[in-house]
């Protein structure tokens, strides 16, 4: 049934930035989620328009500084597996490439399986397209995101009472949720839902707490359901 | 009409001028005139002489900063070579004479002898790009010597692009024409070396990441950083024309953030202090440089699946490092 989808940045930031599965599901839902619109709150665009580009200027910086610094140290021209393993187990670390040591991990453990030798200068292009494609807009594939999502501009309420009865605390959550709940009080006609990446704080039952956040949610404000779009839990490998 | 205000570093550029005049008998360009200063204040300081010239590392390589002296004495009158050149010829002005300087004799005599000397040297040079070669090898650092090349190198592939250039998807503003007169774009025939040029401009890229002086230009080494992955990134994907016009853009601003503020000698502090508060300007200027041109990069350049084979891995990080930045803006 035809709903108004509100989604919060987690939602957006994979669309746009993450190449998963989770990045599926987020463009499958802002595409084509059985809704007449997709709407993202005030709140949520601001933190989206700050935070997209720390996440990306910080994830491929990490990757240009081990790629310069593979530049300045090896020698070896070409590098067989032996070489790479002291690349991949010996110069990167995980204290410099704090964030982006688990996907140069399995960049060099991939040339490893595939490669009996390698020259450095196609390693160091392979690291410049990683670099580059973290800024890639994936969304820009399906005509960019805001030809799918609108970004809410009629202001906000004051909703006071809903506010303390809201278990939703976290952060920005509890303002991106009472924005979704304003929304949906300007829209009578047609159920709104709000569909979310974060399940901790929008969805999951929190020791302590009388009810599920999604419960709570679904019978404090006016939304009608909590969307679970969130990315299956890590593996611990 | 001596004054005691016109002491060595003007008598020193008085000089120079006279010297390539009379003893080489011919014009002096200004570019020349900064280098040719320099070399000889340099000069006598390693033999024990200090003059004291105002000098500072900028966008064409050291310049004499003629503003914290008395130059009355000195102009640049514009001049149109033979071959065609257009520039300022350092002149002396109505009728000066050395006597007007004040300066003990002996001082003087080293000064003109240096003068003479480094005159002579480039008496029948007439392509100043060799003097300020000269500079950059014996008193630049690596990296500023690698700097230097390259973009001699790079000034000359703005005719080569893998893209026609009126076709480059880009903001308004930004498209190569912008730059240009000429807008003769019909189809870009590459020459057939393109290869080798990606390589060469890989190999100046490459030297410029083994020479950058971290602990010297640290404040603008961000946007080194992303200034050589950009540029990387271009001739990569042979767009020449952008890789010019960034690198110019580039050098501007990091001459003025960090070259003139690291590299300056006899400079009032005043000024470098006034250098020194710009800086931020310069940084966020050539931020806004860098997003531009990333975005006419991404737009433009061949995608490749590397990303995506790490695509899985990749996510997670992206995840866990919003949730830190998240937790960490509370």
């Amino acid at each position: 049934m035809s709903h108004l989808g509100v989604i919060d940045t987690g939602v957006l930031i994979g669309f746009t930035i993450e190449q998963d599965q989770h990045h599926e599901n987020c463009k499958d839902y802002i595409i084509d989620g059985g809704h007449r619109e997709v709407i993202l709150p005030p709140t949520a665009d601001s933190e989206f328009s700050n935070i997209e580009q720390r996440i990306r200027k910080s994830l491929s910086s990490e990757v240009s500084e081990h790629r310069q610094k593979v530049q300045r140290v090896v020698n070896d021209d070409p590098l067989d597996r032996s070489g790479l393993r002291f690349i991949r187990d010996g110069l990167l670390d995980s204290d410099d490439s704090e964030r982006a040591y688990s996907f140069l991990y399995k960049f060099y453990s991939r040339l490893i399986k595939e490669r009996v030798q390698i020259y450095v200068q196609e390693i160091i292009s392979k690291l410049s397209n990683i670099e580059t494609e973290v800024w890639v807009d994936w969304s820009q594939q399906y005509g960019g995101w805001k030809t799918h999502v609108r970004v809410w501009s009629k202001g906000t309420g004051q909703y006071p009472s809903i506010e303390s009865n809201l278990l939703i605390c976290e952060g920005d959550d509890p303002d991106i949720c009472l924005e979704a709940h304003h929304i949906s009080t300007l829209s009578p006609t047609e159920p709104t839902k709000i569909a979310t990446a974060n399940r901790r704080h929008f969805i999951d039952a929190v020791p302590g707490e009388p009810e599920s956040r999604e419960d709570n949610i679904e019978r404090v404000t006016d939304l009608k359901e909590v969307i679970d779009l969130s990315a299956p839990l890590k593996q611990t490998p | 009409m001596t004054s005691s205000d016109y002491g060595e570093p003007e008598f020193l550029c008085f000089e120079v001028v006279r010297s390539v005049h009379d003893v080489a008998n011919r014009d002096l360009p200004k570019t020349e005139f900064n280098k040719q200063c320099y070399l000889v204040y340099k000069e006598l300081q390693e033999e024990g002489l200090e003059t004291g010239l105002p000098v500072y590392w900028y966008e064409h390589g050291i310049m004499v900063d003629l503003d914290e002296l008395l130059n009355d004495f000195i102009a640049f009158k514009d001049k149109r070579w033979d071959s065609g050149r257009r520039g300022k010829n350092a002149v002396i002005v109505d009728d000066w004479e050395a006597d007007q300087f004040d300066i003990e004799q002996s001082i003087a005599d080293r000064i003109s002898l240096k003068a003479s000397e480094v005159a002579r040297r480039f008496e029948h040079t007439f392509d100043t790009s060799v003097v300020k070669d000269r500079t950059y090898k014996k008193y630049g650092n690596s990296f500023v010597q690698a700097l230097n090349e390259a973009r001699y190198y790079i000034e000359d592939l703005n005719d080569i692009d893998r893209i026609n250039q009126e076709d480059y998807v880009a903001d308004v503003g930004v498209s190569y024409s912008d730059f240009v007169d000429d807008t003769d774009t019909n189809t870009v025939e590459l020459p057939e070396d393109v290869e080798g040029i990606e390589s060469d401009v890989i190999e100046f890229l490459d030297r410029l990441v083994e020479t950058y002086p971290t602990d010297t230009y640290d404040k603008m080494e961000p946007q080194f950083r992303q200034w050589e992955s950009i540029s990387r990134q271009f001739a990569m994907n042979h767009m020449f024309s952008q890789l010019g016009n960034f690198t110019n853009e580039f050098w501007i601003r990091f001459s003025r953030g960090e070259l003139r503020i690291e590299h300056n000698e006899n400079i009032s502090p005043l000024k470098v202090r006034r250098w020194r508060m710009k800086r931020d300007d310069e940084i966020e200027a050539l931020e806004e440089e860098i997003r531009k041109y990333r975005k006419v990069l991404l737009e433009n350049r061949e995608p490749t699946a590397e990303l995506s084979a790490v695509g899985d891995s990749f996510s997670q990080s992206v995840r866990d490092t919003y949730l830190e930045f998240r937790e960490g803006d509370r």
